[in-house]
């Protein structure tokens, strides 16, 4: 089989399979819905973007340009879980990874077909935009504008997205959890290199580094005035009524930038690439025997095989307590994730709880508890403990329970010294990390029957957590 | 090496009746099953037929993982609608493919099943008797994830006969084993099946039939006895 048909093979392979699965769909939908709410009208409290303090008026581009700072701030993520937990997650593996087929050709149509998917998301996106800029625009529509406007910086960041993605699967070791925490720290690299990138720290203005810039929005904007550009805003800037005349369009079809966007998707290609020349097969993760492990009781020989029923066991009645306690057990069995665990919760009675030890209570849950998210969600073991007394609601309802007590227990020591030390005003975070954060870890792993997805969404929220307060 | 148990061997057939009336199943205009009538008596019954005639989805429909879409199922002659909560408390279901989760010991897994059964804390004996009856206990505090296919498969037929079941539904329990670890296994069925209605699929249909086991064809939608 030529290159190419290898290329072409594995590109279609995948593609079909977003195409016929449901998730795509629904995420399509879910992203023009987001868009709604996330370019918000005049009266609104909040802005999209600002520039130098002001907000720019929303001419076609600047609305596409808006849409694209939400693709690459907003969607990024939630392209990444879509990828890792989605349709494509499950690969035949024990098949391909011994196929003589090239691994730099099937990575990179793997990529084309990630990539393909995250497009037509972004479709989505643009078809919610046209739709919004009929609405909400400051001029005259024009639709080529827009497009392009959303898509020069979108198209590139959603292809490094696929990339990075494609990347973490290459090898063994980040395959699992370190690949979702290496992501989740190259998107807030990649998100604020291009800002920090483009300041001269003596003079304090901007200057665009479109080369600097992976997902594209902040070249289009500092060049977009001819004023010195001293601060950029995106997301969730607060409204303001002073407003300021951008040439979006403009810096979108500088020469430059457009050079630099080609560049940034040629690099996307060339990492799925190098992905492909590193990619390790998958390696299950056989533990070793120890001595003495084995338990005492020896193999029955055929002749005294006999099924032998309990005769205390009751039956009829579902026994909760034992499923937490199951489900506890499992929950601490990893000794890493318990080690940190306990590490995090002796640091709740010793060290100031908005700053140091909250933060790592939290994020010392976040592993194990999305692991047993997960656990049991895989379509056929569902089938198949569905089957068994306890129906999925109440597993999925015990297992909450499990992993709040575990957040309770490990917290106690930091409430206990807020207490002591009067700073109650803190305990609302301590009801929300026991509470909220195991409804929320559970019910992604339930509706996902994944733990990527508890995962990245709760190492963001625990980053702003850890970022929104000042030492 | 037989194990001393606090337990009880039942030996006397029960009467544990599953009842099949006009069950139809179809999957869009497909008809798998096709209006089928009959009555699975306590004891071993095994279903033969050729691949795709619809024999496991037959036993997914005994085990309540999935509706008939017409008919209906009893259990001692109520409808599986009405008896369905209770019934799973005394069913053991082995499907084909489990994807078992792998970071978790064999034990560990029985465990947890027994939990979701609501067995008692001596089901944990029971089931370190299962996995020495299958050749497992060496295995039995190792991860799954090491596990080979055909000790998955033994694991999965462990956990569907932890307890008392009175209905088990087996879907191939003697797939990718040798030939010793088979005869182990369907020494253990036909020994459950003295005590409950046993339904399953098996390649190896003549280790089940010298058992004494009614031998039913599925083909073309249909189940007849053989």
């Amino acid at each position: 089989m030529s290159a190419l048909a290898q290329l072409t093979s594995s590109f279609w392979f995948d593609l079909k399979r977003y195409i016929r699965s449901p998730g795509l769909l629904l995420v399509a939908l879910a992203v023009p819905i987001a868009a709604h709410y996330m370019v918000p009208g005049d009266n609104a409290s909040y802005a999209v973007l600002t520039l130098n303090e002001m907000k720019p008026i929303r001419s076609a581009s600047v609305l596409g340009l808006e849409l694209g700072v939400l693709a690459a701030t907003l969607l990024t993520p939630l392209a990444y879980i879509f990828l890792r937990a989605g349709p494509t997650r499950h690969r035949p593996w024990q098949i391909s990874d011994v196929a003589p087929h090239s691994r730099i050709m099937a990575a990179l149509g793997r990529w084309a077909a990630d990539t393909a998917a995250l497009w037509m998301l972004l479709a989505g996106l643009t078809a919610a935009g046209l739709i919004i800029g009929l609405f909400r625009l400051e001029g005259s529509m024009n639709i080529f504008k827009v497009v392009t406007a959303l898509w020069l910086p979108a198209a590139p960041a959603l292809a490094i997205v696929a990339a990075i993605r494609l990347f973490m699967d290459a090898r063994n070791f980040t395959r699992r959890w370190l690949g979702d925490v290496i992501f989740f720290f190259a998107w807030v690299f990649l998100l604020v290199i291009g800002l920090i990138a483009a300041r001269n720290s003596v003079t304090g203005h901007m200057t665009a580094k479109p080369f600097g810039d992976a997902f594209g929005f902040s070249t289009p904007l500092i060049n977009s005035i001819d004023a010195p550009v001293t601060s950029i805003t995106i997301g969730g800037a607060t409204n303001t009524s002073r407003s300021l005349d951008i040439n979006a369009w403009q810096s979108l079809t500088d020469g430059v930038y457009l050079q630099a966007r080609i560049l940034w998707l040629v690099a996307a290609a060339g990492i799925a690439m190098l992905a492909g020349l590193i990619w390790e097969p998958m390696k299950t993760r056989k533990p070793k025997l120890k001595q003495g492990e084995a338990p005492a009781i020896a193999h029955t020989s055929i002749a005294d095989i006999t099924f032998k029923a309990p005769i205390t066991i009751p039956s009829g009645t579902a026994n909760y307590l034992s499923v937490i306690i199951s489900e506890i057990k499992l929950i601490l069995k990893n000794k890493t994730w318990l080690i940190c665990l306990v590490a995090a919760g002796l640091m709740g009675a010793l060290a100031p709880f908005r700053t140091v030890a909250g933060p790592a209570i939290l994020l010392a849950l976040i592993f194990p508890l999305t692991d047993a998210s997960s656990r049991w969600q895989a379509k056929s073991t569902g089938a198949l403990l569905n089957t068994l007394g306890t129906d999925k609601l109440q597993r999925t309802a015990l297992l909450y329970i499990a992993a709040a007590i575990i957040a309770a227990v490990i917290i106690l020591p930091a409430a206990a010294r807020l207490m002591i030390t009067g700073n109650i005003q803190w305990l609302p975070h301590i009801g929300l990390i026991i509470f909220a954060v195991p409804a929320f870890i559970v019910a992604a792993g339930t509706i996902t029957r994944s733990a990527v997805t508890g995962r990245l969404i709760m190492l963001i929220i625990w980053y702003i957590y850890l970022s929104s307060v000042s030492f | 090496m037989a194990i001393a148990l606090d337990v009880e061997n039942e030996i006397t057939k029960g009467n544990d009746m599953l009842t099949l009336n006009g069950v139809t199943k179809s999957y869009g205009k497909r008809d798998i099953l096709s209006d089928i009538t009959h009555e699975f008596q306590p004891g071993l019954n095994l279903l033969v037929g050729p691949s795709g005639a619809g024999k496991s989805t037959l036993l997914r429909l005994c085990a309540t993982v999935e509706k008939p879409s017409s008919g209906k199922l009893l259990w001692h002659n109520k409808p599986y609608t009405n008896v369905r909560k209770k019934l799973r408390f005394e069913l053991g279901y082995a499907p084909q493919i489990v994807d078992l989760p792998q970071d978790v010991t064999g034990m560990e897994f029985l465990a947890h099943i027994a939990a979701l059964k609501g067995l008692e804390k001596r089901a944990k004996t029971q089931a370190f008797e299962i996995l020495a009856q299958l050749g497992l206990s060496d295995d039995a505090d190792q991860q799954i994830i090491g596990w080979s296919g055909g000790m998955r498969r033994r694991l999965i037929l462990a956990q569907a006969l932890l307890g008392s079941p009175k209905l088990l539904a087996l879907d191939e329990p003697t797939a990718e084993l040798d030939h010793e670890t088979a005869a182990r296994v369907s020494k253990l069925i036909s020994s459950a099946a003295q005590s409950a209605t046993v339904i399953l699929t098996t390649h190896l249909s003549e280790h089940f039939e010298a058992q004494g086991a009614a031998v039913l064809r599925v083909a073309n939608g249909t189940l007849t006895p053989s």
